[in-house]
């Protein structure tokens, strides 16, 4: 079985894209970070990783970092179809937005996101936070193969 | 002429008598004739019968005197001249003839003499009975009756006169009248009357009824109706005055016109209008108000009809009932209706309209009471439409609030998405800056980048107070039952693991009894509280907090109490408020919000929230939250 190598960010910021590498770079994640910057992007991409590739493996990302505030299709949007995908429904998925509000934080739960995180405006905040993920979902957390 | 023969009205027994008298005197003059008859032989033999036909004509009446008249001419033709009822000389004849004539004439004289006496008796009973009434009259008379000679003094007095002056008849006759029942003033004027009537014959107050003065015999005055009227008694002028008492018939007047006069003035100041309409309902009196009313004057009103001035919709209604009334079928009736005014503007009235019957019943004219009700009118109206409109207005309320709620959802979430972002960048580059770059960016280019990362930070706790806020504002909390105690603890151990927290000293007094509460923003409030308590601290003591609760009748109150720097009196009520803050971010940090969200929270979670200080001495804020109702 090959292992989960890469992650998956959804950000259509540059600036939190840039904050974003700068804390796996700080903590040095060992997974390669893959950004796609649009709903639409997010879907096609996960979407090529369900097929098998030449080992007749599936190169699944260890997590998705979710933002939902995302053009063409909202980051909600990309939770459902992930979820409704056979292939994908597994993968974890980890909102990362800036807002905080009951009513985005409860549809991601009944969209069933693993987990709600609301970006920290410090930076050292960040790098606590992704090194935290990290360690949790992709060292210690155990998914079906 | 009536015969006397059998009068009426006498007895039997009398009859008998006075005719028997008559037979008597007849024969006792035949015996006597008879005695003489040696002495007269046949002379004079009616001599001797002349004295009873005399005697009972003048004693006992006409009637038994003719009878002696024919016993005697019997008598006398029988006696002479030879004792045979045959008379055959001529000379005989004749003596029988003259003493019939002279017995004729007595008793003619004494028929004559009774007639007279008896008309005589009759008149004198006449007169008794005229006088008898006379004095009746004067006696029973209801008024004075008091006769004068043309010299003004009393002939007649009359009880009532006795009763109304209060002079008895007997010491008033022969008195001078001016003294005794005329008050002084007029007495003058009396005398110059009588005066000028013994001197002209004339005098214009006489047959006339006046109205003058009397005198009592006590001295009091009172009004009297008098009537004088002249009459002649024997040859002197008297004067008889009729004269009434009209004490009380004076005070009626007053009375029925003091009682006109209220009337009238009610009618004139009413605060109402009052009118009288005719047979064919053209106004016969109006009052000021009703002209007020209108707009019109009086003169302008009376004679036209209330049709003229009813509104042309009210018209054929108001006269249908009007005409009902002056046919006798509605005695009263109230409706409501409009008037024009006299500018054009309709007037809403009510009126109240009855009728003044005739004795058969039939209507005279009709009196109205007439309200001005367009104001109330107007009120009834503007409730319906009110009433009519009210659920559609709430409906549009409704909708704009909602609108505005969702504008204010939208605008927290714009806010918290896209306003945060750029903080991030500003902050986390910065602090990229600092970490990586520092040494390339010198002293001051580190402290310039570090202001960036405080200055950023500070900004993202200002927009999350300002959402928190905003939250409680707008959306409705779900309220449950809330363990105060570990709530207090959990937000005691946060401070502590903040550096202003770990400084000072911090007292739990327990007990802390379950509230009604929502979790989450009451876990907020006891953060804020708490957090201020440390951040305003002296500068010269070591921060020293106490938490307590005070149970209240149906609420608990949690004091959080410090020994900071507290707040003036003229700042405690402000400081609840959004965007109020007494200190500059750089001697105490902080956005200024935490207090608002403490008021705003525990006032939407019915409780309420408020602070005890003075000035460097410390502070004591407290919140209020209902007891949490007992478990089980």
């Amino acid at each position: 079985m090959k292992s989960r190598v890469s992650m998956l960010l959804v950000e259509d910021n540059p600036d939190d894209v840039d904050l974003i590498k700068h804390a796996f770079r700080k903590v040095q994640v060992p997974h390669q970070l893959e950004v796609v910057n649009d709903g639409e992007q997010a879907i096609a991409y996960l979407a090529g990783q369900t097929a098998l590739d030449n080992e007749g493996q599936r190169s699944l990302p260890a997590m998705v970092l979710l933002d939902l505030k995302l053009p063409r299709q909202s980051g909600f949007a990309v939770l459902q179809w992930i979820r409704a995908n056979p292939g994908l429904r597994h993968v974890p998925v980890v909102v990362l937005t800036s807002s905080g509000q009951d009513e985005d934080v409860r549809r991601a739960y009944e969209l069933c996101a693993n987990s709600y995180l609301v970006k920290p405006i410090r930076c050292d905040a960040l790098i606590d936070m992704v090194r935290t993920l990290s360690r949790y979902w992709a060292d210690l957390n155990l998914l079906p193969t | 002429m009536r015969l006397l023969l059998i009068p009426p009205r006498q007895s039997l027994p009398d009859l008998t008598w006075r005719y028997g008298l008559a037979v008597v005197a007849v024969a006792l003059a035949f015996l006597l004739r008879l005695a003489l008859e040696p002495v007269l032989d046949d002379r004079a033999p009616f001599l001797l019968f002349v004295l009873p036909v005399l005697l009972t004509a003048a004693i006992v009446g006409a009637g038994p005197g003719l009878l002696a008249a024919l016993l005697s001419i019997a008598a006398g033709t029988f006696v002479a001249p030879d004792f045979s009822w045959t008379v055959t000389k001529p000379a005989d004849l004749a003596t029988n003839a003259l003493f019939a004539a002279n017995a004729g004439a007595i008793v003619w004289l004494a028929h004559r003499r009774a007639a007279m006496r008896a008309e005589r008796k009759r008149a004198e009973a006449a007169l008794r009975d005229s006088e008898a009434l006379k004095s009746a009259i004067l006696r029973s008379a209801l008024d004075c009756i008091v006769t004068i000679t043309d010299g003004g003094r009393v002939v007649e007095w009359n009880p009532a006169a006795e009763q109304i002056f209060g002079y008895a008849r007997a010491a008033v006759l022969g008195q001078s009248i001016a003294e005794l029942i005329i008050p002084p003033e007029y007495r003058e004027k009396h005398d110059q009357g009588l005066a000028r009537y013994r001197a002209t014959g004339e005098g214009p107050m006489l047959g006339k009824r006046l109205e003058v003065e009397g005198l009592r015999s006590d001295g009091s005055r009172f009004p009297i109706e008098l009537a004088i009227t002249p009459s002649h008694i024997g040859e002197k002028p008297h004067f008889t005055a009729h004269l009434r008492d009209i004490t009380e018939r004076k005070r009626a007047d007053v009375q029925l016109r003091e009682s006109a006069q209220r009337l009238r003035a009610t009618y004139d100041h009413a605060f109402v209008g009052i009118t009288e309409v005719d047979l064919h309902g053209r106004f016969v009196r109006v009052n000021e108000h009703f002209c007020t009313m209108t707009g019109y004057s009086r003169s302008e009103l009376l004679g036209r009809s209330f049709a003229a001035i009813t509104h042309p919709d009210d018209r054929v209604y108001a006269q249908e009932l009007f005409d009902e009334q002056m046919r006798g079928e509605r005695p009263v009736y109230s409706h409501q209706k409009r008037y024009l005014h006299k500018s054009g503007e309709v007037l809403w009235i009510e009126i109240q309209a009855s009728a003044v019957k005739d004795e058969n019943g039939m209507p005279l004219y009709g009196i109205r009471i007439i309200h001005d009700i367009t104001d109330r009118k107007r009120a009834e109206e503007a409730l319906q439409e009110l009433t009519a409109t009210l659920e559609q207005r709430v409906e549009e309320r409704t909708q704009a609030l909602e609108d505005v709620n969702q504008e204010l959802k939208a605008f927290s979430y714009t806010v918290s998405h896209d306003l945060r972002a750029p903080l991030r960048a500003m902050e986390g580059f910065a602090a990229i800056l600092l970490d990586e770059f520092g040494d390339k960016l010198g002293e001051d280019g580190q402290r310039y980048a570090q202001r960036i990362v405080d200055a950023a930070t500070r900004m993202d706790d200002l927009i999350q107070g300002l959402l928190v806020y905003s939250r409680l504002a707008s959306s409705d909390l779900h309220l449950q039952r809330v363990e105060l105690a570990s709530l207090v603890e959990t937000a005691v151990a946060e401070l502590r693991e903040s550096p202003e927290g770990a400084a000072a000293m911090i007292t739990i007094q327990p007990p802390f009894p379950a509230v009604r509460a929502n979790r989450i923003v009451l876990g907020q409030i006891v953060t804020n509280l708490l957090s201020n308590a440390v951040k305003f601290a002296s500068k010269d003591r070591a921060p020293v907090v106490r938490v307590w609760s005070e149970p209240q009748r149906a609420s608990v109150r949690l004091w959080v109490e410090d020994n900071g720097i507290g707040i003036a009196l003229e700042h405690q009520a402000e400081i609840f408020s959004v965007s109020q803050r007494l200190h500059g971010p750089d001697a105490y940090p902080g956005t200024g919000i935490g207090l608002a969200i403490i008021r705003k929270g525990a006032e939407r979670m019915g409780g309420g929230s408020g602070v005890i200080s003075e000035l460097s001495q410390g502070s004591r804020f407290w919140v209020e939250l209902p007891k949490a109702e007992d478990k089980g």
